[in-house]
């Protein structure tokens, strides 16, 4: 299991991510981060939503209320043009500190 | 017999206590909740079951406020803002509305030929029982909300600052008109009191004109965000 302080400061680059493949709202976002990470990463789901609406403060991403397939109201979010720019910026800074550790360490061999 | 419905409108209501989560929010949360137990009772879960687990991973409502909290920092402040000016505009009315009561009764009793003194009794009794109803429908509705611990619904710290400023207010008020009384000549005496009060009259209408335009232009915002509203 990752450790709170690891899940914290690795949920904005995840959740740009995870919006740079396309709109998605709170409950998908998710159930993705779950499954690509095998169940490793376990969020607080409710705290998923304030960090969304500081990121949609930031203008990094844009929201919208739309109606889901069972009729109820579901917020959808996506990234703007400034989230794209972030996310690049987090994705070198990850690489960075991923490629130096897995130099260290050598690579996973089951990653391989 | 679980009633999930029941559940999820209980666990809304317990939400909205958090004065950082906008209904907009507890919409949002809510969907969430309702998603991860179709999905847990797909899993062969009984939707007690559900319910429990889902709002286990949702998190505690204190928490989830907290974290809104640090977002929502304006809605916060003006939901207190907001809730300061109503309770200044709702008292002020009350208090006209009470008074004017008991002027009607006092006068009542007087065109009904009661002397003085048993129409002006009339008018205190009567005001003494509008208020006496005011106080036991305000008990009766926070009894109704028993589940708000007392702390969180006044902390101390407020009670003691309102009462500190109910004793000096009073008490300079008493003060001032007695002072007031003695220093101004008797001829010009009404003059000056007409003044004060009328002075006084004006800046308390404009604080309750301003006050419910800000209630309302504040309200239609803060409801803006309500998840009634898609873009």
């Amino acid at each position: 299991m990752v450790s709170k302080e690891l899940i914290a400061a690795s949920t904005r680059p995840l959740v740009l991510a995870v919006l740079s493949k396309g709109e998605s709202y709170g409950y998908a976002i998710i159930l993705r981060v779950r499954d690509l990470s095998g169940g490793e990463l376990e969020w607080s789901e409710g705290m998923l939503y304030p960090v969304l609406h500081r990121l949609e403060q930031q203008k990094l991403i844009v929201s919208r209320w739309s109606e889901s397939e069972n009729g109820r109201k579901r917020k959808y979010y996506r990234l703007s043009a400034a989230g794209t720019r972030a996310m690049q910026s987090e994705r070198q800074q990850w690489f960075a500190v991923h490629e130096t550790l897995a130099t260290l360490w050598g690579a996973n061999p089951c990653l391989t | 017999m679980f009633d999930l419905e029941r559940a999820i409108h209980d666990w809304k209501q317990r939400g909205q206590r958090a004065e950082s989560v906008t209904r907009a929010d507890i919409g949002e949360l809510e969907e969430h909740l309702r998603e991860s137990i179709a999905g847990l009772v797909n899993k062969d879960l009984t939707e007690e079951e559900a319910f429990l687990v889902a709002s286990i991973r949702l998190g505690e409502h204190a928490a989830l406020g907290e974290e809104y909290g640090k977002v929502n920092g304006v809605t916060v402040w003006s939901r207190r803002v907001l809730w300061m000016v109503f309770g200044y505009v709702g008292g002020i009315a009350l208090a006209s509305a009470i008074s004017g009561f008991c002027m009607c009764i006092g006068t009542l009793s007087a065109y009904l030929g009661y002397a003085g003194t048993p129409a002006g009794l009339a008018g205190v009794i009567a005001g003494l029982a509008s208020w006496a109803t005011v106080v036991a429908l305000l008990y009766l509705r926070t009894r109704q909300n028993d589940a708000t611990p007392r702390s969180e619904f006044v902390s101390t710290g407020w009670l003691v600052a309102v009462v500190v400023l109910m004793v000096t207010g009073t008490g300079a008020r008493l003060v001032a008109s007695n002072v007031h009384a003695q220093m101004v000549p008797m001829d010009q005496y009404g003059t000056s009191v007409w003044w004060t009060s009328m002075g006084g009259l004006a800046i308390q209408c404009s604080i309750m004109l301003v006050g419910t335009g800000l209630i309302l232009t504040t309200r239609a915002r803060l409801s803006h965000q309500s998840i009634l509203s898609v873009d």
